[in-house]
C-alpha cells in the first residue's frame, strides 16, 4: 500500500513544511522506517482478516454432514499453474527490489512489469475458473463449499488487484520518483513487495486447502 | 519553554497562518486542502470531534425517543415529534414496534462506531498523541486524511438507512443472523457502513502505532510516556487486530443477504410462515463468534482512552505524580490482550458446554483484575494530594466511583450462572451503561473541558460546567441506577413497551417513568455544555499556553498551535517523567515539564539504571 | 512514590543516548543523513551482497516450485482425511516460513517486527479455536444429540 510516504516534498502539489522523521531511514533503536512498520502492521491485521475466514471454513466444513473433495470439483491444474504464477511473481518483485538498491532503474522497472504480468495472468487463470463455475451454473449460493471457495478465493484475488494497482502506479511513477527521491521510492517498492509477498503466502495456504484436500 | 506564549485564538492562529503563507510567495494551500481535505492532525482530530460530538447529540436524540416510548407506552406522541418521525414509523403519533428496534439498532451502532470511539481515538487521539510526544505530525499523515473521510461517508450511509423502505437496521447493534439476513435493506447499508467504518479505524490505528513508536522526541522513553499516549498505543492495538473478524463477517452477512448464501443460514428455516430457499447449512452461532472476537476488545477501546484522559487530569488536578505509573502501564497491556479471549461470555446462553463456559468464565474473572488495578492506582493517586476542583477534576473524580459501579456489576454477568438470570435483561444494559455513560462520557467532557485552551487559547466557563456536571452526574444516575433493579426482576431487553405485558415486570415498571425524565432532564443539563462550548471559543476568557500548569509536552507548543506548520517551533527533548509535579527540593514551582532539562547539572546519560551526578543527587535530597 | 524520574531508563526507547544536547538540534542527524543508504547489514547494497541475494531469492524460488509439485502429487495419493489434512498444511507451512524468511526478510528483521507477529499468531490461534469448539460441546449441551448423525461412513479412508 503506498500511502505511507510522508508529504516531505512537493510532489503532490502539498505545501506543507513539515518533514516526518523516519520516513526513508530507519530510526535506530526501533530499526525500521516508519512505512515498514506500518505495512507489517497492516499484515498482521490481513492475517486476522484472513483467518476469521479460515475460521469459518473451518466450522463450516467440520460440521456439515457432506463435504466434498476440492480436487474432485475444482481445476486443480489450473490452480496449480496460477500457484507458480503468483510464486513467480514473488520473486520477480524481490528482483525489482534488489536492482532498485543496485541503482538500476531500468531492471528495476522490468521486473516490476513483469511482475503486474503475473498478477494479471493470475487474475485471468481465476477469471477462467470462475466463469466455467458459473456456466456449470455452481454460484456461491449453490452451497457452502462454493460459498466458501468464492468467498476466500475472491476476497483474495480482490487483493490481487490492489496489488496490481499499487504496481501499475509505481511503474508509471517510476522515472520521476527514482530521480527525485531515489531510497523513498525503493523503500515504497520494498512495502508494496511485502504486501505482495503476503498475498502469495495466502494463497500458499489457500490452495491446498480448498483444492487438494 | 518553548511557548510562543502568544494569546490567540484559533481564529486568530489561523489568520496569521494564512498571512505566513501568503508572505512565502502565494505557497497558501487552498481552503479545500487546508480544512476540508487536511492532513494536520490537529485540524483532523477538530473534524473528527465536531462530526463525533454531532453523531453523540443524535444517538442521544434516539434514546429520547425510546425513552418517551419506554415510559408512556400506548400513548401517542407529542405532535412535533410525531411530525419528526414521520407517518412510517409513528402513524397518529404512535411508534411502531419496527421502528422502536430501528431507533434501538441505531442508538447502540451510532454511540459505539460513530460517536464514542471517534471522539476517543479520533479527536482526542489524533489532537493530543502528536504534541504529547513531541512529533510534529502524525507518521502517516495523509492516511490520516483518508482516515476521516471514510468514517464521514460511513457514519452518514448509516443514518441514510432511516430513509430507505423498510428503514434503518433494526436487528440491534449486534446484527444476529438469521434476523439480520431475512432484514429489509437497512441492513445493508449497516453492513456496508461498518465496511467503511472499519477501514477507517485500520488506517488510523496503524498510523498510531507507528507514529507512537518512531516520532517519540528524544529523551522519551516509554517509561516516560503520559499514560494517555499508552491508552491509545494498547487501543490502537486492539482495533488493528479485533476488526478484521468482523470485516470478514460482515462480508459473510452481505453475501447471506445479497448472494443468497447460507454461511450463517440453517436448513429449514421457515420465515413468515414460508420455507426459506437456500442451501442451507449455516451456522448463526458462527455470526456470534466473529462479531464478538471484536466487540468484546470494542469496549476495552471505548474506556482505555477515557483512562487516559482521567490519568491525565488527575495527576494535574492532585498536583502529584500518578501513584503506580509501572502498574497502571502493565494492567493496560494485560487488559489489552486479556480482552481477546473473554468475547464468548456474551454466548453464555448459546448451548456451548460446561468446560468452554467454564474457560470463558475464568479469563472474565481474570480480566477484572486489570480494570481494578487502574481504577485503585488512581483513586490512590488522590491520597495526600492537593486537589484542585476544576472542571475537568470533577468529572474525573465522578468517573471513579461511576466506573466502579460499572465494573463491579459486571461480575455477575462474568459468572455463568448468574448470567443465566441476568442475560438479556435491563441488568446488562445497566451495567454497560454505567461504564459508558458516566464513565468514557465523563472522561470525554473531561477532556474536552482540560484541552480546550490547548486549542483554542481560551478557557470554557467554570460556572456552566460546574452545571453541566451535577447535572450530568444525578441524571445519569437516574437513568441507570433502576435499570439494575429491573434487569434483577427479570425484564427484558429490546422490548419496545417496556416490559408492559409481563408479569413478572409490574413491581418495576414505574421505573420507566423515573428513567425517561431523568433522560429528558439529562439533555438539559447538556444545554449549558452545548452554550459553552461554542460561547468559549469566540468569548471565553484568554488563557496562555499552559493554563492548568502541566507537565506534559503538549503544554510545551503555542496555544492554538496553527496548522500545516509542525507543532514546535524547536523540537522538543524529554528530560524527566510525565507527572513530575511538586518534585522535593524544587522550590520555584510545584511541578517541572518534561522537557526541562536538570539546570545544575550535566544531564544524566540515559543507559539502563543511570546515575545522576552527586550534584544533582545532592540537589534532589535537599 | 514514583518511578518516573530519570532514575529508570529503559533504552529501549531511547533514540540518542545524551538526553541532553543542545534542545535547538532538532531531528538533524535523523532528518538529512550523511549517508546516503541504510547501512544496516540486512540492506548493504553493494553489487556483490546484492547478487548473493538474488541468487538465495531464485533458490527459493526453486525449491518452493518443486514443493508445490510435491503437494499436488501428495494430494493424488488420497491419503487418509487426517494425514492429508497434517501433509498439506505442514508442506503449507513450509512454503509460506521460506516466502517469509526470504522474500519478506523476516530472517533479518528486527525485534519489533517479531514481537507485533508473535502477538498476531496468538490471536490468530484464538480465532481459529473460538468457533471450532462449540460443535463438539453439541453433546455434552444436548445429551443424546449425535453429532456425526448424517454425516455418510467414511468411504474408502479418502478425505471426505
Amino acid at each position: 500500500m503506498d500511502a505511507h510516504a510522508a508529504h516531505a516534498g512537493h510532489a503532490d502539489g502539498g505545501h506543507h513544511e513539515i518533514e516526518i522523521p523516519y520516513t526513508v531511514h530507519a530510526r535506530p533503536d526501533t530499526g525500521v522506517y516508519n512505512g515498514k512498520l506500518g505495512i507489517w502492521l497492516f499484515l498482521a491485521s490481513e492475517v486476522m482478516l484472513f483467518g476469521a475466514l479460515f475460521s469459518t471454513l473451518v466450522l463450516l466444513r467440520t460440521s456439515a454432514p457432506n463435504w466434498p473433495r476440492g480436487a474432485d470439483l475444482l481445476n486443480v491444474p489450473l490452480a496449480t499453474l496460477n500457484t507458480f504464477v503468483l510464486i513467480a511473481s514473488s520473486v520477480t518483485v524481490i528482483l525489482a527490489w534488489a536492482h532498485l538498491r543496485l541503482g538500476n532503474l531500468g531492471k528495476g522497472k522490468l521486473y516490476l512489469a513483469l511482475t503486474l504480468l503475473c498478477g494479471l495472468g493470475f487474475m485471468v487463470i481465476k477469471t477462467i475458473e470462475y466463469t466455467t463455475k458459473f456456466a456449470a451454473h455452481h454460484y456461491p449460493s449453490s452451497d457452502n463449499f462454493y460459498a466458501t471457495y468464492f468467498v476466500l478465493t475472491g476476497l483474495h484475488g480482490l487483493h490481487v488487484l490492489g496489488g496490481m494497482i499499487v504496481f501499475a502506479y509505481l511503474l508509471l511513477t517510476a522515472d520521476k520518483w527514482y530521480a527525485q527521491k531515489r531510497d523513498q521510492f525503493t523503500n515504497r517498492v520494498e512495502v508494496t513487495g511485502l504486501y505482495w509477498h503476503f498475498v502469495d503466502l495466502v494463497w500458499i495456504f489457500l490452495f491446498p486447502i480448498l483444492y487438494l484436500l | 519553554m518553548y511557548a510562543r506564549d502568544a494569546q490567540r485564538t484559533l481564529a486568530e492562529a489561523l489568520r496569521v497562518a494564512d498571512e505566513e503563507h501568503r508572505d512565502q510567495g502565494g505557497h497558501r494551500p487552498s481552503f479545500i486542502r487546508q480544512y476540508v481535505f487536511s492532513t494536520d492532525h490537529k485540524w483532523i482530530g477538530i473534524q473528527y470531534a465536531v462530526t463525533a460530538l454531532l453523531f453523540l447529540l443524535l444517538g442521544f436524540s434516539m434514546m429520547l425517543l425510546m425513552r418517551y416510548q419506554l415510559a408512556w407506552p400506548g400513548q401517542p406522541f407529542p405532535a412535533l415529534l410525531a411530525k419528526i418521525m414521520g407517518d412510517s414509523n409513528a402513524p397518529g403519533g404512535m411508534m411502531l414496534p419496527e421502528f422502536y428496534n430501528q431507533l434501538g439498532a441505531m442508538h447502540g451502532t451510532v454511540m459505539v462506531f460513530l460517536a464514542i470511539v471517534p471522539l476517543a481515538v479520533g479527536a482526542f487521539g489524533n489532537y493530543v498523541v502528536p504534541l504529547q510526544i513531541g512529533a510534529p505530525d502524525m507518521a502517516f499523515p495523509k492516511l490520516n486524511m483518508m482516515s476521516y473521510w471514510l468514517y464521514l461517508p460511513g457514519g452518514l450511509l448509516m443514518l441514510l438507512s432511516f430513509l430507505v423502505p423498510g428503514g434503518a437496521p433494526s436487528s440491534g447493534w449486534t446484527s444476529y443472523p438469521p434476523l439480520s439476513v431475512i432484514a429489509p435493506h437497512g441492513q445493508t447499508i449497516w453492513i456496508i457502513g461498518m465496511v467503511f467504518l472499519i477501514t477507517s479505524s485500520l488506517l488510523g490505528s496503524i498510523n498510531f502505532i507507528v507514529t507512537i513508536f518512531q516520532l517519540r522526541a528524544k529523551g522519551l522513553t516509554f517509561m516516560r510516556l503520559p499514560f494517555f499516549v499508552w491508552a491509545q498505543l494498547i487501543t490502537s492495538f486492539l482495533l488493528l487486530l479485533a476488526f478484521p473478524p468482523l470485516e470478514a463477517a460482515a462480508i459473510l452477512q452481505l453475501m447471506d443477504r445479497v448472494a443468497g448464501t447460507s454461511f450463517f443460514m440453517p436448513s429449514g428455516l421457515i420465515v413468515s410462515g414460508e420455507k426459506y430457499v437456500n442451501a442451507g447449512g449455516g451456522n448463526p452461532l458462527l455470526w456470534q463468534h466473529l462479531f464478538w472476537f471484536l466487540a468484546h476488545p470494542e469496549v476495552y477501546v471505548l474506556i482505555l482512552p477515557g483512562m487516559g484522559i482521567i490519568a491525565e487530569v488527575i495527576a494535574n488536578n492532585t498536583r502529584k505524580p500518578l501513584w503506580g505509573y509501572r502498574s497502571l502501564v502493565g494492567a493496560g497491556i494485560f487488559l489489552g490482550f486479556m480482552s481477546f479471549v473473554v468475547w464468548a461470555h456474551h454466548m453464555f446462553m448459546t448451548g456451548m458446554g460446561t468446560a468452554i463456559s467454564a474457560f470463558f468464565q475464568t479469563t472474565t474473572m481474570i480480566i477484572s483484575i486489570p480494570s481494578v488495578i487502574i481504577l485503585t492506582a488512581l483513586i490512590i493517586s488522590l491520597w495526600g494530594a492537593s486537589i484542585r476542583f476544576t472542571v475537568p477534576m470533577l468529572f474525573a473524580l465522578a468517573f471513579l466511583p461511576m466506573f466502579g459501579i460499572g465494573g463491579l456489576t459486571g461480575l455477575p454477568l462474568g459468572l455463568a450462572a448468574a448470567d443465566i438470570h441476568l442475560h438479556d435483561t435491563y441488568y446488562v444494559i445497566g451495567h454497560f451503561h454505567y461504564v459508558v455513560a458516566p464513565g468514557t462520557i465523563f472522561a470525554m467532557f473531561a477532556g474536552i473541558y482540560y484541552w480546550f485552551p490547548k486549542a483554542t487559547g481560551r478557557q470554557m466557563n467554570e460556572t456552566l460546567g460546574k452545571l453541566h456536571f451535577w447535572g450530568s452526574l444525578i441524571f445519569m444516575n437516574g437513568i441507570f441506577a433502576p435499570m439494575f433493579l429491573q434487569g434483577l426482576a427479570g425484564v427484558s431487553r429490546r422490548l419496545y413497551d417496556g416490559g408492559e405485558q409481563y408479569m413478572h415486570a409490574r413491581p418495576v415498571l414505574h421505573t420507566n417513568v423515573l428513567m425517561s425524565v431523568s433522560a429528558f432532564l439529562l439533555l438539559a443539563a447538556q444545554l449549558p455544555f452545548i452554550f459553552n462550548f461554542f460561547h468559549s471559543i469566540f468569548k471565553g476568557k484568554r488563557v496562555g499556553s499552559n493554563v492548568w500548569d502541566a507537565t506534559t509536552l503538549e503544554w510545551g507548543a503555542a496555544t492554538a498551535p496553527p496548522l500545516g506548520h509542525g507543532n514546535f517551533e524547536v523540537m522538543p527533548v524529554v528530560y524527566r517523567g510525565p507527572y513530575e509535579y511538586s518534585v522535593p527540593g524544587h522550590t520555584e514551582s510545584d511541578f517541572i515539564p518534561q522537557n526541562v532539562p536538570d539546570t545544575d547539572t550535566p544531564p544524566a546519560p540515559a543507559i539502563g539504571g543511570g546515575m545522576l551526578a552527586p550534584a544533582a543527587v545532592a540537589q534532589k535530597e535537599a | 512514590m514514583t518511578d518516573t524520574t530519570i532514575h529508570h531508563e529503559h533504552s529501549e526507547g531511547n533514540p540518542d543516548q545524551h538526553a541532553g544536547g543542545p534542545p535547538s538540534e532538532p531531528f538533524s542527524e535523523e532528518l538529512h543523513p550523511t549517508h546516503h543508504h541504510d547501512h544496516d547489514p540486512a540492506h548493504d547494497n553493494s553489487p556483490e551482497a546484492v547478487g548473493k541475494e538474488i541468487r538465495r531469492y531464485l533458490i527459493v524460488f526453486g525449491v518452493l516450485a518443486v514443493l508445490t509439485a510435491v503437494t499436488v502429487g501428495i494430494s493424488y495419493l488420497h491419503l487418509p482425511k487426517w494425514q492429508a489434512i497434517t501433509l498439506g498444511l505442514a508442506v503449507a507451512t513450509v512454503k509460506a516460513s521460506l516466502v517469509a524468511a526470504f522474500f519478506m526478510h523476516l530472517v533479518s528483521e528486527r525485534k519489533l517486527i517479531y514481537a507485533v507477529l508473535a502477538l498476531t499468531v496468538v490471536f490468530f490461534a484464538v480465532l481459529m479455536w473460538g468457533p471450532w469448539h462449540h460443535r463438539y460441546n453439541a453433546e455434552e449441551s444436548w445429551p443424546g444429540y449425535d453429532v456425526d448423525a448424517g454425516k455418510p461412513a467414511p468411504a474408502h479412508g479418502s478425505g471426505h
